[in-house]
This record gives structure tokens, sequence and C-alpha cells, in this order.
């Protein structure tokens, strides 16, 4: 199960067919983040994701590498069954880019390196 | 010298009992009376006979109505025998006899009894109990309705094989058993409501019979695979006095526990030595101390890795051969030990089975799992089987295989030190954020704990396995696994259960507790707070039972509508539930909410102190969901 988990992060970390370097496809609504942090808990994202992106069993988004419409294709089509399919039924495209935008304010946490805590524990034999 | 109040309480209290009972029963005719005044019952006048005998000379004690010998102070003698050092219960009239021959012919001592707020908790904490102290106490439960309250706790103990002694109280006799409740909470076979998910049980029909039952219960329950038993007691032969010489009580002497065939575990050895790339894979072998020392030193003698720290403790976490090995390590043989069912071995990778199970199986309800592909199977107890492929390992390693165990075990241990690391590093994310991260809880709490002698009593499925990662876990009772058979409503109890097993050895007891199986039986934290059971309970309190917040998520996706609705009938909010306020409620002392990561470590300092003067503490943690 772990080891599944850890790949579906690993997916949607790395996407390299849709990272935000790669060609720029059609261009997507114009995503709100104040609009999508409501989408957030609405749809569930935080059920997974952790309410920062950062914890629970899914993917970390807080350093996804995808761009808008790399974000778009996967809520519609997952690689992985653990990841519900949302359609354009239950979560429109202007809210996906809602969304995506406001997951895109998420802000990464101190490197490990910075947390006397963890280092201690690391240093520990 | 009692206030006049004081003295007329009890009838005061009846009489408003009775009061309040007649206003709830008769509410509507009371009503319809109001404009008829109201008449005071009358006294019976009693007759001159009557008259006679109660204003006569005192009269002596109706002798014949007083049992001096009842056969429950027998019963009493046989469980003596047993050495039970408590008896959990919630009281049930269908083993008033036995009760009080408990508390008066026994002294309450060596058994003492224990009371608990719901018959699932009493059976939860007698399986806490046993897997830290590995051996069992005494459950007794209700007929009937008692026993259906502890079954689901009965069952998670048979799924995780721990002994637990359950008695079972039954209004045997219909000619004499009175009319109302008792039928209700009586019946023919009460075995019949918990067989299919005990070892053994029996109903005896005397107490020579009783004494025999319990002794053969006590048995069966303690040779592996073990599981709990069930013994019914017929209050009438409870309440009767003893009939006759008094029954002989069997010595009690427990079987040596099953080992694998020798040429079996011969034949294991060599394909152990043989293997390019062997794990050895556990789930239930260690079930003393000394099973995880024995996993330990078969692992160092073929350094090969070991996976399975989940159900109980094989391997010390931070040994640097726990784990699956290094990236690439093409495991060509696995060795289950003690474990249920699973899944074939990786591909073209040949498998060998040491369990207990062959040996025992019920048919109804599907714990066993698939049915293991084994290469070898042997039937057998694993941890009383591993002596002998110890010494069978050693005797059919050469000079040759030991060098090369000797560079696997190297690079194990390399890729074992990298992967500690990175997986202490994953600590960081939502570090600084609120809700908790649960990464971040169990990091505050190890500093704080690490030089006391702790036990982590609690599963740590649900908390992401951050302890196992961030702590250092040496001991078989730095961690006892989880449910057994998925059972919710297991963990507070049964962490009780172990904080009252590790109390006499004066260990901390630390169980981080998800909020759904709290609620299932919270009484629990009342019979803490009055046995004094010393126990820090850290609430993961995420409001919501949270795997299935997901489950009906990814349903609701699936089907293409109500995205949004998926937290009907699986959160719990609106209102939140202050944990510290019930922890108050139950006589503990209630710490939090607190949803700052900053606040943690002062208010782990102070629980600490308390859980270390002997008193149970709660402190209300609001966390992220996983």
């Amino acid at each position: 199960m772990k080891i599944v988990l850890l790949l579906i992060a690993a997916i949607m970390a790395q996407a390299p067919a849709q990272n935000s370097n790669a060609p720029a496809g059609p261009a997507g609504p114009a995503g709100d983040a104040r609009r999508g942090e409501g989408y957030y808990m609405k749809y569930g994202c935080w059920e997974c994701h952790g309410y920062t992106g950062q914890t629970g069993n899914g993917a970390r988004l807080v350093s996804t590498a995808l761009n808008a419409n790399g974000f778009m294709n996967y809520i519609r089509n997952p690689r992985t069954n653990q990841m519900p399919l949302y359609s354009a039924k239950v979560i429109s495209d202007q809210d996906a880019a809602d969304l995506f935008a406001y997951i895109k304010t998420f802000k990464r946490p101190p490197e490990a390196k910075d947390i006397p805590l963890l280092q201690q524990i690391i240093n520990e034999k | 010298m009692k206030s006049k109040k004081e003295s007329v309480n009890r009838r005061g209290f009846l009489k408003g009992a009775a009061a309040s009972a007649a206003a709830l029963v008769a509410t509507p005719v009371a009503k319809a009376q109001e404009a008829t005044p109201r008449q005071r019952p009358a006294a019976v006048v009693p007759n001159e006979a009557q008259l006679a005998a109660d204003t006569g000379a005192p009269r002596r004690v109706e002798v014949e109505r007083i049992v001096e010998h009842p056969g429950s102070d027998f019963m009493m003698d046989v469980l003596k025998t047993l050495n039970f050092e408590y008896i959990t219960t919630n009281p049930g009239s269908s083993f008033q006899g036995l009760h009080e021959s408990i508390i008066n012919y026994g002294g309450n001592k060596a058994p003492e009894l224990l009371t608990c707020c719901h018959e699932e908790s009493a059976v939860a904490m007698a399986h806490g109990y046993a897997k830290i102290e590995g051996k069992p106490i005494m459950a007794l439960l209700h007929g009937t309705v008692g026993t259906q309250h502890g079954s689901m706790a009965i069952y998670n103990a048979y799924a995780d094989r721990v002994p637990i002694y359950i008695v079972i109280g039954n209004h045997m006799d219909a000619a004499v058993r009175p009319a109302g409740v008792n039928w209700y909470h009586s019946a023919q076979d009460m075995g019949a409501l918990v067989r299919d998910f005990t070892k053994w049980d029996d109903n005896p029909a005397s107490l020579g019979a009783f004494a025999g039952s319990a002794i053969r219960a006590y048995r069966l329950m303690m040779t592996p695979p073990m599981g709990p038993v069930a013994i019914m007691i017929d209050s009438e032969m409870q309440e009767r006095p003893m009939p006759g010489p008094r029954p002989r009580i069997p010595k009690l002497t427990i079987p040596s526990p099953p080992q694998g065939d020798m040429a079996a575990v011969r034949e294991a050895a060599k394909m152990l030595v043989a293997a390019q790339a062997p794990l050895i894979n556990c789930q239930r072998a260690a079930r003393t101390p000394a099973g995880m020392k024995l996993v330990t030193e078969l692992a160092e003698l073929l350094q090969c890795p070991v996976n399975g720290n989940g159900e109980r403790m094989h391997i010390p976490s931070r040994h640097p051969l726990a784990g699956n090995g290094f990236q690439g390590y093409s495991t060509d043989l696995v060795l289950n030990l003690e474990v249920q069912g699973g899944g074939g071995p990786p591909n073209g990778a040949k498998s060998i089975s040491i369990s207990s199970l062959d040996l025992f199986m019920k048919s109804n309800i599907q714990d066993f799992q698939p049915m293991s592909q084994a290469d070898l199977p042997i039937a057998g107890d694993a941890e009383a089987t591993l002596p002998s492929l110890i010494e069978e390992v050693k005797k059919q390693m050469t000079a040759d295989r030991k060098r090369a165990f000797e560079e696997r075990g190297k690079k194990i241990a390399e890729a074992h030190s990298k992967q500690r690391e990175q997986a202490i590093a994953e600590a960081r994310w939502a570090w600084d954020q609120s809700p908790i991260s649960l990464a971040r809880l169990a990091a505050e709490l190890w500093p704080l704990i690490k030089n006391e002698d702790w036990s982590l009593v609690g599963w740590q499925g649900f908390i992401g396995g951050w302890p196992g990662r961030l702590w250092n876990m040496d001991r078989h009772y730095h961690y006892i696994g989880g449910q057994g058979g998925g059972g919710i409503g297991y963990n507070a109890p049964a962490a009780v259960g172990a904080a009252l097993a590790n109390r006499k050895y004066g260990r901390l007891s630390i169980n981080i507790q998800t909020d759904g199986d709290m609620n299932y039986a919270p009484g629990v934290l009342w019979t803490a707070a009055h046995h004094k059971i010393p126990l820090l309970t850290i609430m993961h309190n995420n409001r919501g039972y949270h795997a299935e917040v997901m489950f009906v998520q990814r349903m609701a996706a699936q089907r293409n509508r109500g995205v949004d609705r998926a937290h009907i009938g699986t959160r719990l909010i609106e209102p939140n539930i202050n944990y510290a306020k019930m922890a108050e409620t139950y006589g503990l002392t209630g710490i939090g909410p607190i949803s700052d990561p900053k606040d943690m470590a002062a208010a782990f300092k102070r629980g600490i102190e308390i859980v270390k003067k002997g008193e149970p503490v709660v402190i209300d943690t609001i966390t992220q969901p996983r």
C-alpha cells in the first residue's frame, strides 16, 4: 500500500510529459485562488492531500510539477485508481482552474536540515 | 455523624426514582386526572397474627436462607489456580454470585475486579493487557446482552491470536428463572454467540465439570495459535450451596508449543543458506519477548532484511536489517513467519511458511485470508520453531556463504541508513501547519520520552506509522500492533489494558488515539481514572472516520455525482468534540484542544509529568486528516 502511494506521489510530483517546462497546449480558463480555496474543501481535495497539500495518502500537491493543463488532464484521467476521476460534470473547467490556482499558492515547508528537531533524530543512532 | 438529610438519602432516592418512573410511564393518564384530588395510598393494616409477630421478641435469623458456602466460592478457588491478575467486567445479574465471591471470598486480590463501562471495553482491555504481558486476564460478561456487547472485541482478539479468558453468566434453569428480563438475558447455547471466533467454549453442568472446563480452556487458549476461550456459568450453580464433597481441581499444565517437523526445518535452512536475496516476513511471529530476539538472531545470521513490525515487534526499528533491503534487492526466497495468508512471493521467488494457523482454523468468518502459496509450508509455531531453524542454518553455513552474507549485510545496512534519513526528512512536510501534522506530533513527543522506559500502546496504522519511522523501537513492548480483526473501538480500551500491564513495571504508556475509535466507548477513560492506570493519550483528532470520508469521496467521483457530499455520515463535526473536556468529565486531566504545533511540546511535558505520578491524561490535538 505504502509503495503504491509513494508511486502516486512520484507520478504527481514528476509527470515529465506534463511539467511546467512542457510546450503549452490551448490555454484553459484563468484560475482564481480565492475561489479555489473554497473548492479545495468543498470537493474534498483535503481528504487525501491534507489541508495544505502536504500530508495524507495522496500526492503532495505542494510540490507538483504539473501546469494548469496537466492538472486538468490529471483530475479528468488520473493515472492511478487511488485518485478518483473528476469529470467536468462534477468539477467544471473553471472550478478546476480555480483549484489549481489555489494549489499553486501552497508554500513548501523548511528543509529537514533547517529543522533542528529532525536533525537531532537523524543524528541519533 | 450522618446528617438527617444524608440518613434519608436512600429512601428519598427510591421515592424520587419511583415518582420519576411513574411520571414517565403515566404522563398522559396523569394529565387526564389533574382535576382529580390526589389520594395517598392507604397503608396495609396487618392482621393480628402479623402484628404479634412483628412486635414480639426479636426472631432468630432464618438460617436456612443464608448460603455460607455457595458454588461460586468454589469457582473462585478454581479461578485462583489460574493466576489471573485482574478480571475486567461490566456488572450483570447472571454472574452476581461469582461477582460477590470475587470481591468478598476472594478478597478482590489476584484477581482484582476492574469496573468497565462497556463489555467491549472489558474484553479489549484484556486484549491489550495480554499483548504486553504475554499472559491473559479474565473478562466476565453478562449473558446474551453483555456477550453481544463484548463480541466485537472477542473477534478482534481471535483474529489477532491473543488469549483472553472469558466467563459468561447464564440463567440456565427455566424452571426457576424469574419471568421478565432474565429470560431476555438467557440462552440455550450461549457459546453459539461467540463460537465462530473463540478457540473453545463450554457450558459445564456441575461444579466438578466447571473445574475441568476451566483448566482445559486455559490450556487450549495458551497453545498456539492462541485465542480467546469462553466458559458459561449458570446463575443457580453460582448461588446454590456447594453440593456434596468438594470436586477436585485438575492441575494446570500448558502443553509445549508445536514445533515444525525437523526434516522440513533442515530443508528450510538449506534453502535460506543457498538463497541470494532472502527476506524474512513476519506478522505475529513474536508472541513473547523471546520472539523478537530470535527473529533478529536469524536475520543477523543470514544478513537478510526483516519486514514486519506491523503487528508485533520483530526487529528493532533502527536495526540495519530492518526493512526490505536495498533498491534492486531482488528477493528470491521469502520466509513467512506466522503470516496470515497474503499473496505469493515476488516474481519467481520461492517461499517458506512457518505457521501454527495450519493446525487450527474455523470456517465461517474469513479471517484466514487467501491461502498462502508456500513452496515449503511448515505447520508449527514460528517462535517455537526458530531455535531449531537457527541451529540448522549455523550447521549448514559454509565459510564462503558466510562471506557472501556479510557482503549482502553491508549493502543492506548502507541502504537502511539512507532510507532512515529520508524517512525522517519526510517529517518536514506541513511542519509548521495547523492543523498539526502527525509527523510533527510524533517528532515533538520523541525527545520527551526517549530517556524513559516507554511503551506505545496504540495502533500506528491511522497515524502514518510515524512513531515507527522516528522513534527507536527496540523492546517488545515498544509496539503491540493493532485490532487484529480491523474492528474500530479496539484502540482506546486496549491501550488502557496495555497500560495496566505496563503499570507494575513503571513504564510510560503512550497512546496516539484516533477520535472515531475513542467515541465507541469513551467510558474506558473513567476506568483508567478510577483504577489509577497511568496513560498518556494524545488525540489524533481529525474530526471524522477519515478512511470512510475518502471511500465515499471515491465512490461519488466514480458515479459522477455529489463529490461535495462525502462528509455526510462520515465526519464528526457540528458540533466538534472537545476531548479535553470529555476527559475532565471522566475524572482525568484534560489538556487542549491544541491546534498550533508550537504549543505541543509544553502540553506533552505537562502530560508526561502527570502520568509519571500515576494518573491518566488526555491531550486533544487537532490534526491533519492523515
